[in-house]
């Protein structure tokens, strides 16, 4: 299947989004969003779900999902992210969901590298590298630090640096990088393929030295696969309050909790545990260790 | 499709009942349905029967077919979970529609109780 391209007319669209909304959030000019697309998707009351899971054979793995649920009227929006993913595709995957979100265009679960044969998840790639880092801001670094918009006569150790340098300030993942510096004609063909071939996820590796001598802490945590489960502490405090005001039952409370990855004792709830629970429990590890011998 | 708006019915039920200077317990009375029920119809907690939507049509003095809205049927979790998923995969995916289910359930709870 051959890949999709977007026309002038839907790359200037999607400009256009990504500037109206980095401008509504605040975010003018040369101000990465990085990190803080955790706040945004907060701030837009989106519900966000975390969970690793991982990727089988060849197929690129799930990245994230967007669901709607609408009760009595009121819509209710979740992202469920997968969190075995390295932690600068999951920032880009949370940036590809906000397009779904802004343009309505449904529930659905993304793969990133797999789904540049369909119009839309090409969009929303398109959306969640020009959010993340604009176009425009991009020329115009290039511009400032080489004082020419042609990187071709550059070496790759400088663009390799120079990438590095970027994905630590734009949280953007490497290959996206590369493949921007091709969009905006910086790079030639050759230089693309060059470059798309590292191995950016080898800490050995130049590439990999090279960011860790730039910023190691952000360059560590971008690599990293954060394999989180849980939900923003905004939610979590839904489900106390709940207890607190006598919705749930005591279980239902533990169990609640307990699917996020929590427990009651951690909010400072100690529940005195029944005699048959105890019994239940003693059972059970009797069992595990007689499994092990 | 259209689909019964619960919002419309307790709205319409509502306003045409004080219209008509009656209270809960009358118009129990004149529609055999229960007043509890009346109660929690007009708070959107509660879809009558077909038989009892009529009762309340005839006494009220409104059309039934006036509370149906249209409504694009999404389904949209029962799709996701088809979009060619491996075994490991569905796993995952059950797991956070789990979490999602739970936390939708704990939201809808939250808001009852705040409404009450």
């Amino acid at each position: 299947m051959s890949k999709i391209t977007l026309d002038e007319f839907e790359l200037e669209e999607i400009r256009k989004l990504a500037r109206d909304e980095r401008q509504a959030l605040g975010f003018v000019g040369e101000t990465p969003i990085a990190n803080d697309i955790f706040t945004i998707i907060e701030n837009l009351n989106i519900k966000l779900l975390e969970y690793p899971i991982e990727s089988e054979g060849e197929k690129p793995a799930f990245s994230a999902a967007l669901m709607y649920s609408e009760e009595g009227g009121e819509e209710l929006v979740f992202i469920g992210l997968n969190t075995a993913d390295h932690f600068d595709k999951q920032v880009f995957a949370l940036a590809h969901e906000l397009y779904h979100f802004y343009t309505k265009t449904g529930s659905h679960l993304s793969r990133l590298e797999d789904e540049e044969n369909n119009l839309v998840e090409a969009k929303a790639n398109r959306f969640a590298a020009e959010f993340l880092l604009p176009e425009s801001v991009l020329e115009s670094i290039v511009l400032t630090e080489f004082k020419k918009s042609s990187l071709q006569e550059v070496q790759t150790k400088t663009l390799l640096r120079f990438i590095a340098r970027l994905q630590c300030t734009w949280w953007l993942p490497y290959r996206s990088l590369v493949k921007r510096l091709k969009e905006i004609e910086a790079i030639s063909d050759s230089q693309y393929t060059q470059l798309y071939a590292v191995n950016e996820r080898n800490l050995e590796g130049e590439y990999g030295r090279l960011g860790q001598a730039i910023n190691r802490e952000i360059f560590l945590k971008l690599n990293a696969i954060t394999s989180n489960i849980g939900l923003s502490p905004k939610d979590i405090e839904v489900i106390i309050r709940n207890f607190e005001d006598n919705i749930i039952d005591e279980d239902k409370f533990s169990d609640t909790l307990h699917l996020f990855h929590k427990t009651p004792d951690e909010f400072g709830y100690e529940f005195t545990i029944t005699d048959e629970d105890m019994d239940e429990f003693d059972d059970f590890f009797k069992e595990e260790s007689d499994n092990e011998s | 499709m259209k689909r019964l708006s619960t919002a419309k019915l307790a709205e319409t039920v509502k306003e045409t009942r004080e219209e008509k200077g009656l209270t809960q317990e009358e118009l129990s009375n004149l529609t055999g349905i229960n007043r509890i029920m009346i109660g929690r119809i007009e708070r959107e907690n509660f879809i009558p029967s077909i038989t009892q939507l009529e009762a309340l049509t005839n006494v009220l003095d409104f059309e039934i077919t006036d509370m149906f809205i249209e409504k694009k049927e999404t389904n949209s979790f029962i799709a996701l979970r088809s979009e060619a998923l491996s075994e490991g995969e569905k796993e995952g995916v059950d797991r956070l529609f789990e979490m999602m289910l739970t936390l939708r359930q704990q939201i809808l709870l939250r808001r009852k109780f705040e409404n009450e």
